[in-house]
């Protein structure tokens, strides 16, 4: 086992900025020490448990524009994990709201519809859960249950309209083929409103980076719901059902939900309630992936702050850093989106010509016009964490 | 038997129920108390019992108790009264 002592941004109480205009709270504490472990076919990534597995990417392997395969996060609820003959797999497309259902192979995915291919984040709806005060309950995660990579495959409408959508169809039902141990245990089934899974940027997707997808991340095909969080994104597909009426699974019921009306993003009308309603788009955010928490610089010596940021699909406008807790804010500049679905590099110099602390904190905008805020929602399930990062770096 | 032979064989049951355990799985080693050996036989059926580690900070006693209710009423874990009682008494008094 390969551990590795690790600085996590600030206690969970530094990592909250206070009510109070202008003293915002910085401050590092040492993490336990975390073990660094690989499954067969990826590098050692952290592990937060074993089974289902759920291993997340070290900050380290998230600084190239594209992340790797072979270090891209492993996300799974049920413990039983098939391994695919893609050569036999078919994946069948129907429903009650279906005009015919059909039967398909991977090749014939791949040879009778429009092959498309863009760069969009995937991220876990619980990201950065671990960071969350109060404390939610769930993995874990602090900042890598996410990455950015290229998906290729075809368009779900493509194949949906193949089948023929009866104008009654309300949502489209997911299912793959990961299983639990028990019959009593819900099998993982997630829906999208018909409007989403008809959306040009949700594929089904059999490539991730210009590879044939890695097993732990759904060979060999898996839905992309590029702007939404990874919950939508199934693995393992085996079946796609249109729906006259809302899917009534643990996995949309009951499970990835937030409180109504609190969150920005779009609405999933047919699942919502007075209380809760799914949890859908990816909220504006931002990752300093140049240093951590409590870095040390040397005086004298150019240094550059460095990350991404990015949103559910608006794209990012702005990305401005505040060296005196939030009074006054200097744009960084902006590397090139390679799509609005994508992260977008920022980029700013640090002045290391005085000795002393560099409270640094960063913020990013998108083109809807929405921005990270100062503060946590709070929300039972440690949902949409994009709270303004700071950093105390020190100039020595 | 000593700790680790006790707890190897808790893990042998299920292997012997047909249960895949992931590799490295074992290492995991909760706090040898009372009890210890059942809340590994019974959770172990569908996770890995790091999960009681890792949910070590966030859960009290009431947290537990929400959550093993959760394992038998919403997924399905065969686990009578006495026994899911034995084991929310074990993970808010050792977690």
């Amino acid at each position: 086992m390969v551990t590795r002592r690790r600085v996590v941004a600030g206690s969970i109480g530094g990592l909250l900025l206070s009510n109070l205009a202008g003293s915002w709270a910085f401050g590092a504490a040492e993490a336990a020490e975390e073990p660094l472990l690989a499954l067969p076919g990826k590098r050692a990534l952290i592990k937060r448990t074993f089974r289902p597995p759920n291993y997340e990417t070290p900050l380290a392997d998230l600084r190239s524009q594209i992340t790797a395969n072979d270090s891209f996060f492993v996300r799974y609820h049920l413990a039983s994990i098939p391994e695919i003959d893609a050569r036999t797999w078919r994946l069948r497309i129907g429903g009650a709201s279906a005009k015919r259902t059909l039967e398909l192979s991977l090749d014939e995915l791949k040879r009778d519809f429009e092959r498309v291919r863009f760069a969009a984040i995937n991220q876990c709806s619980g990201n950065r859960r671990g960071l969350f005060a109060p404390r939610a309950g769930g993995v874990q995660w602090t900042y890598g249950a996410m990455g950015n990579a290229l998906w290729g495959g075809i368009r779900l409408r493509d194949v949906l309209n193949r089948v023929g959508v009866k104008g009654d169809a309300l949502e489209v039902v997911f299912d793959g083929g990961d299983g639990a141990a028990l019959p009593g245990t819900p099998d993982f089934v997630k829906s999208l409103p018909v409007d989403r899974a008809l959306d040009a940027h949700t594929l089904i997707a059999f490539e991730m980076n210009g590879e044939p997808l890695p097993h732990w991340n759904g060979a060999p095909a898996r839905l992309v719901v590029a702007g939404w969080t990874a919950t939508y994104w199934v693995k393992h597909l085996t079946s796609i059902n249109v729906e006259p009426k809302a899917f009534d699974g643990f996995w949309m019921k009951t499970a990835y939900r937030i409180p109504t009306g609190v969150f920005p993003g779009a609405r999933f009308a047919s699942q919502e309630n007075a209380q809760t309603t799914p949890i859908t788009e990816i909220l504006v955010n931002s990752l300093v992936t140049s240093h951590v928490d409590g870095a040390r610089l040397e005086r004298g010596r150019p240094a550059e702050l460095a990350g991404w940021a990015w949103d559910g699909g608006s794209g990012i406008s702005t990305v401005e850093t505040s060296l005196d807790e939030g009074r006054s804010w200097r744009a960084a500049t902006l590397g090139a989106a390679s799509s609005s679905y994508a992260w977008r590099g920022f980029r700013m110099p640090l002045d290391t010509a005085k000795p002393g602390p560099l409270r640094i904190a960063v913020r990013a905008t998108g083109r809807n016009g929405a921005r990270q805020p100062e503060k946590l929602t709070p929300n039972p399930s440690g949902y949409h964490h994009n709270m303004i990062q700071t950093l105390a770096l020190e100039v020595a | 038997m000593n700790t680790h032979v006790r707890y190897t064989a808790a893990l042998a049951v299920l292997l012997l129920a047909g249960l895949a355990v992931a590799a490295g799985e074992e290492s995991v080693q909760l706090q040898d108390a009372p009890d210890r050996d059942l809340v590994v036989a019974r959770c172990s059926v569908c996770h890995s019992v790091d999960y009681v580690q890792m949910n070590a900070p966030v859960l009290d006693r009431a947290g537990w108790q929400k959550s093993v209710r959760k394992m038998i009423d919403q997924f399905g874990a065969p686990i009578g009264e006495a026994d899911a009682n034995r084991i929310v008494e074990y993970l808010a008094t050792h977690y």
